[in-house]
Formats: structure tokens, sequence, C-alpha cells
């Protein structure tokens, strides 16, 4: 057995003939009371969360957080010590080899061979993944169009900068064309040029429907890229919602920061006199204003009485707080309270 | 996935079909390999130095016909390159993809632990051959020069070739601890065993000993080299290997099947050579078995559940240490039988003591396998089913090895070091030691035997009770559902 593996039993599954769940109405993942320690190390705590299929979730937490365990557990890499994970409708301890037929796995630090040309590796990935003759071929050339590796397909693999790489690590994730993608920290270590790539790559992906579960520390390309976002802290989810719920926060109000031609002007008479608006602060060229509702057509409606007051509005933005902001008052919530928050 | 549409489509699709130099039917761990193995430097200076050689050695052979000297400098070269320099090349075939952060990515393939194995060493197998066939010509060359025999020669490179096979399995195998000291150790292990095997088979076959049959004992050295390239593949593979794959039945078998093809030359009247081919074999079989972790995954159970016979079955072939103890047993049972058979039956018998002696060395054979289960599972319970146990078994073989040594070492410089060997005599080694001593075995015979027989006992016993627990849900695995 593999000598890297912990001594710790893994959950030892009882009935592994039971059928898989029904493939279409499955969630893309599903995962159930995930735990698992390593000796000494509990890496994940009692882990619950699904996914829909067609999501890009963000995987959120601190180094040792417990992401890349969970994630090598999806990825069949790993084992639960307790609980369950299910990716496509499959059990990830019972049915690996279906599990791996629907993932693209990306780890951290990506693989690399000596003395083997791009086009090499990827011919290799693919007849290990079962393709033939010109379905193979097809394969191959549609990778290497998709992540723009056709340039430097005779180039030798550890001549590639990080960026090339990790291109050239997501193509192979993608040869065999999977359903769910699951990136572990994909931009790690990029230049901002080999980022942007990237992300437009996984933005096209998620276009076409696939599932990405990725993690990053880079909160705000996760906020632009994720319907949701996962957090996790000490091997717990603390926090599963959207980017926007979580810049929002549980505020019930909202701030606006307004501009207005000509500096401040009567905007703090003006909200004086207007209801669900309370001013709170002057700016260089304008002020803020809380608006007492976070519902979009409250906030519509005062921006819409302020210009048909003749207040000459030139901006007008929803002050939102930072994704690391709320990261961090989250873990202090929880260290506040001491105990997890789980929405 | 549909991409976007981008100017070099058309490229793209000319770029890949470049990947049509090596057929489908290839495996791909071996396509790669070759393509990595022939661009390095040793592979290339390796191949034009022996080239070199070759041409100097023929060279020399035209100055000095016949020459001794002349014949041992060819020779030398080709075993240091045969045996040394291409095994070692697998030196870190396993470790290597550890290292890279690249066996995640393979597994995820649809190469499963024996086709990654398999695949690293045929492709190192296949450079052994280009070595080869490079030096058939000067074979032939050598054969016109005169005072040659081209067939001995030509039987000796084919013995090369097989013997390069196995010290690369051994190699291969071996890489798959990643712990550079210990593969060290291992490697240093196993080939000094593998040096004192080849060196006796070579001895064997081309000095025409055994019973005078050179080709019934080619054969079935052969077949010893055939297996080991196996068995140590199989260590490999089972040890890079998912928890859910099971590759300990095949293992199983295979050592099974072998052993009967080796017992078939029993028809060419090479009985002590049977005897040792067959003994390596499942001595190597059982210590693996016998420190193999307790399956995990019921899955890896199921097959083993469907009928009564697969049931009975399971009993000796299922993954981990509990079906290894009685595979174990089966396998000395059969072995004991055999060897008694033998020395009865056969035309050149194989002396043996009669009676209780006879059994009591047999039980202290048995025993020499099972001792060191008795502490790992006392003293190691954690490792008892675990990576490690395969290191923590083989160190203290080694611990007793030396422990005997010592005894024997002792008992031929002391005049009374009976109390000493009396006090030891659970170590089934120096139970050993003492049976060989005949006044010693003369009184005693009876103890002997008891103490044996406890001592197997133990062997069994200790590792069950010992992991009951696990022991149990193993066996609720079993059960028909």
């Amino acid at each position: 057995m593999n000598d890297s593996a912990p001594l710790e039993a893994p959950a030892v599954v009882t009935n592994p003939s039971a059928p898989s769940t029904d493939r279409k109405e499955a969630h893309a993942i599903e995962v159930r009371h995930l735990s698992r320690w390593f000796p000494g190390v509990h890496a994940v705590r009692d882990v619950s969360f699904t996914v829909e299929r067609g999501q890009v979730i963000g995987f959120v937490g601190a180094n040792g957080a417990g992401k890349t365990t969970t994630m090598r557990i999806l990825a069949t890499l790993d084992h639960p010590t307790s609980g369950e994970a299910h990716v496509c409708g499959h059990n990830v301890v019972t049915h690996p080899a279906e599990v791996r037929r629907c993932i693209g796995w990306m780890p951290d630090h990506y693989g690399t061979y000596s003395h083997m040309t791009v086009l090499e590796y990827l011919d290799f990935f693919a007849r290990a993944l079962g393709y033939k003759g010109n379905e193979r071929i097809e394969r191959i050339a549609e990778v290497m169009e998709f992540t723009d590796l056709t340039g430097l397909a005779d180039r030798l693999i550890d001549a590639l900068s990080k960026g090339m790489g990790q291109r050239l690590c997501l193509g192979r994730a993608l040869l065999h064309d999977p359903e769910v993608l699951i990136l572990d920290e994909p931009a790690a270590g990029l230049d901002p040029k080999a980022r942007v790539e990237l992300k437009h790559l996984i933005r096209i992906l998620a276009q076409e429907g696939k599932t990405v579960f990725i993690s990053s520390h880079i909160l705000s390309e996760l906020g632009e890229m994720c319907d949701s976002l996962l957090f996790i802290n000490q091997g717990r989810i603390i926090h599963h919602g959207s980017a926007e719920s979580l810049r929002r926060g549980n505020a019930a109000t909202s701030v606006v920061e307004v501009q207005l031609a000509g500096g401040l002007g009567r905007l703090a008479e003006w909200a004086a006199l207007s209801p669900h608006v309370t001013f709170r602060e002057a700016t260089k060229s304008g002020g803020r204003i809380e608006i007492d509702s976070v519902e979009p057509e409250v906030i519509a409606s005062v921006l819409r009485r302020m210009v048909n007051e003749g207040l000459p509005v030139t901006d007008f933005h929803l002050q939102e707080r930072k994704l690391e902001d709320a990261f961090i008052e989250i873990l202090g919530e929880i260290e506040a309270a001491g105990m997890p928050i789980v929405s | 996935m549909t991409p976007p549409p981008l100017p070099n489509a058309r490229d793209a699709m000319a770029v890949a079909r470049r990947m049509q130099d090596f057929p489908a039917r290839f495996s791909p761990m071996l396509v790669k390999e070759l393509r990595q193995g022939m661009r390095t430097n040793l592979f290339t200076v390796a191949f034009i130095l022996l080239q070199t050689v070759m041409v100097l050695s023929l060279l020399a052979g035209l100055a000095d016909p016949g020459s001794q000297a002349v014949d041992g400098f060819f020779w030398f070269f080709v075993v240091v390159i045969l045996l040394i320099v291409q095994p070692l090349r697998g030196f870190n075939a396993l470790s290597s993809e550890y290292l890279l952060n690249t066996m995640d990515l393979i597994q995820l393939t649809r190469l499963d632990a024996w086709r990654i194995t398999l695949g690293k060493w045929t492709a190192l197998n296949a450079q052994t051959l280009l070595f080869l066939t490079g030096v058939l010509p000067y074979l032939v060359m050598r054969y016109f020069l005169g005072n040659v025999n081209f067939v001995t020669d030509l039987a000796g490179l084919f013995f090369l070739g097989l013997g390069s096979a196995l010290a690369s399995a051994i190699a291969i195998g071996c890489s798959a601890f990643k712990h550079f000291l210990l593969r060290g150790i291992l490697v240093i292990a196993f080939g000094i065993g593998f040096v004192i095997l080849y060196a006796t088979l070579q001895a064997l076959i081309f000095r025409s000993g055994f019973g005078g049959n050179p080709v019934a004992t080619l054969g079935l050295a052969t077949l010893a080299l055939l297996y080991g390239c196996f068995f140590f593949l199989s260590f490999g593979a089972s040890r890079i290997a998912p928890l859910s794959e099971n590759h300990s039945t095949r293992k199983r078998l295979v050592a099974l099947a072998c052993t009967g093809l080796a017992l078939a030359f029993l028809w060419f009247d090479i009985e002590e050579a049977v005897m040792v081919v067959v003994g390596l074999i499942l001595g190597f079989a059982c210590v693996d078995a016998l420190t193999e972790p307790l399956p995990v995954f019921s899955k890896v159970l199921e097959p083993f559940r469907r009928n009564a016979l697969t049931r009975i079955a399971a009993t000796f072939l299922t993954p981990g240490w509990m079906g290894g103890i009685w595979f174990f047993m089966l396998c000395f049972g059969a072995f004991t039988g055999v060897i008694y058979l033998v020395s009865r039956l056969t035309t050149s018998p194989i002396p043996l003591n009669d009676g209780l002696e006879f059994a009591t060395m047999m039980l202290c054979s048995a025993n020499s396998y099972l001792f060191p289960l008795i502490f790992i599972h006392l003293f190691f319970p954690k490792h008892a089913s675990g990576s490690f146990t395969f290191g923590i078994y083989t160190f203290i073989q080694a611990c007793l090895g030396l422990l005997t040594i010592m005894i024997t070492a002792l008992a031929s410089a002391l005049t009374r070091f009976d109390d000493l060997i009396y006090a030891l005599v659970p170590v089934p080694s120096v139970l050993l030691v003492a049976l060989t001593n005949s006044g010693a075995s003369a009184n005693y015979e009876l103890i002997y035997f008891a103490i044996a027989f406890l001592t197997l006992m133990l062997g069994i016993a200790v590792p069950l009770l010992r992991q009951r627990d696990a022991v149990r849900e193993y066996l609720a695995n079993l059960k028909p559902r």
C-alpha cells in the first residue's frame, strides 16, 4: 500500500454495492459529515456542503485550514476517516473509478517530467486516460487550442514558466472533458498576466456549464468568478454563501457613497428631509448616506429621488466590505462565539 | 468542452498528429518511459561506451585470438552495463513520481499500480534489449575469430538479459519506498541476495551441477527469475496502490502456479534445485503475505462473498496478514509434504532425519517466518497493519539473524554454552542451532518439539488476539450480504 498513507484506518464502507445516486438528479458535489484526521492533526472536521451542477464555488481558507485535504478526498486521492463524499452521484470511496472519470484535478504544485515535451506530456495522459487513434489526437489538439499551448508543443516541460505550466496542467485536467473541475490554488505564484489568462479560461469553462470547485487565497478574484464561496477554518466550514451576501454581511442597511458636481452641496440637507435616508459623513466631493434597507428597489428609488429633486449626482455606488474583511470578520465572530457559524 | 475559436486550430491538429510514433496498443507508461529514458545522458553514454568497448575487445581479439584476458574484458563491460548500470536506473523509478508530484495525476487515469510498475520495468528492459542487440554482432564476430563457443555465449547473454530483468525488477520494486536510505538498504540487501542466487543458478546451468541436466536447470532458473521479476514488481505495485486495489490475491495465485510449475521439473531428476526454487518462491510470497495490511475497504472483499467456494478461497487469498497467515500455513504444509515425498519416492532422495526431529525442524522453519509477527503485534500494534510492517518485519528478522550468529559463534567458542542456548530456544533460529547440536537434541527432542509447536501457536494466536477488533470487522465484511 501507499507508504505515504497515514496509519489511521479510513471509514469502513459497509455497503459498497449500494447503487450510486441517480446521476442526473445528483448534486455535482455532495459532502456529508466528512472528517479526516492524521496522527496528531484533525485536518477536516464534520464538513458538509453541496455544490450544484454548473456552479463555480470558491473554497477559501488559510494555509492548513483543510482545503487541500478536502479536495484530495473529493478527487479520490485520500480517504475520509468518517463521513461521505459524492461527486457526480458517485461515492468517492466505493466508486473511485467512476468519480475519476467525471473529475479534472489540478493540484497546487503541478508535476513535471524531465526530458519530456509539452506535446508528449499531453499524449501520455491522453493515452493513460484510454484515448486511442484519432480521438486521442483530437483531444490533444482541442486542449492545446483551448489553453493556447500549440506554439509550445515542442518545448521541454521543465523549461516552462509557472504560468505556462499551469495552463498545461489545466489542459491535462481537461483532456477527458470532465464534468467537475477541482482546482487547488491554480493561481498561486502566477504573475498578473498569467493570472488573468487563467481566470479567463476558468470563466469560459464556467460558461460551458462545468462545475468548478476552486481554492485560492486571492479572495477578490474568487469573488468575481464564483457563484458562492465556502470558507473553511481549522477543518470546519464557517461560511457558505454568495460573494454578494458576504460583502453585504448581516447589515440591515446599505451605505452609499455619493459624489456631486460641485462638492457636498445640499446632500446633508436633502438626506435630513428624505425618508429611509440618513446622512453619515461628508467626503471630498460628496458624502456617505445610509439607506435603511438592503433591497435594490429601495436603493434605486433613493437615487431616482435624488436626481428628480435636482441633486447633481455624478457617482452613486454601494459601499461594500472587501471579501478579505468579511473573512476576517467571520473569523472574529467565531472566536468571540467560541463555535463555528455555518449558514 | 467547446474551445474558443482560435486561428491555430488546424496547426494544433497537425502538431498533435505527430504523436503517432508509438502504436496505441503500447502501454502509455512504456511509451512515456521510452521517450524519457532514451533522452537521458546515462543511456546515451552507456550505449556509446559499450560499443567502444566491444570494438576494442574485437581488435584485441584479432591481435591475440583466444585470449582469456580479452574474453574477460568483453564480458566485464557487458555484465556491468546489464547488471549494474541498467538496473540502477530503476532505483528512483517510482519514488521520483512522488517527488515530482505526478503519482496522483497518474493514479487518476486508468493506469493502476501494476500497469505503472510494469510499464516502467518494460521500458527499462526494452532499453536493455537495445544493449543486447548491440552486443550480438560482436558475439558473431568473436565466433568467426575462433576459440569461442557461440551457443554458450548466446546462452550466457540470454541469462544476462534475464538477470538484468530481475535486477531491474528489484530496483523498481524497492523504488516504491520514498525514503532514500530505506530504498538503498533494501536494494543492497536484495542485491546481495540476487548476486548469490544468480551465481548459484549460473553455476547450476553452466557447470552442469544438480543432476547434470543443464537444459532442465536453465528452464527452472528461467522460471525462478521470471517469478522474481513478478514478485518484485508486485511488491512495488502493492506499495504504491490505493487502498481500494487488491494485488494480494494475484500475487499468491501466481506464487502457487509457479510452485506447481517448478514441481513439474522433478520429472528431470533435479530434486535439490527444484526444492531450492520452490523454497524461494514460497518464502518470498509468504513474507509478503504476512506483512500486508488488512483491507479496510469491504469492496476489496466483495468478490470473495459470492459463494461457498470463494469464501473458502478467501481464507488463503484475501489481502492482509490474516489471510497471509493461512496462506503461509497452506504453503508450508504443502512444502513439508513435498519434501517428505521427494525424500521417499524419487530416485535421488534428499537425506532426512525421521520422525520428531524432522517435524521439529520443519516447525522451526515455519516459526522463523511467524516469530517476528509476535513482536510486531505485541510491541508495534499501531504499525501492524500499516505500510511500515514490512520494514519492521525485516528489521526484526535481521536482529534475530544477528542473535543466531552470535549464539552460534559463542557455541563454537565456549565449552559450556548449553544454558545459553536453552534459554533462547523459543527463538526458532536458535532452536535450529540447538537441534543441529546432536548432543543436546538427543536428550531434549520432545521438549524441543513442544517448544516449536507452542511457538507456532503463539505466532498465530498473538496477532489474531491482539488485533481482535480489526479481525472481527474483517470477518464481518466477509460474510454474505
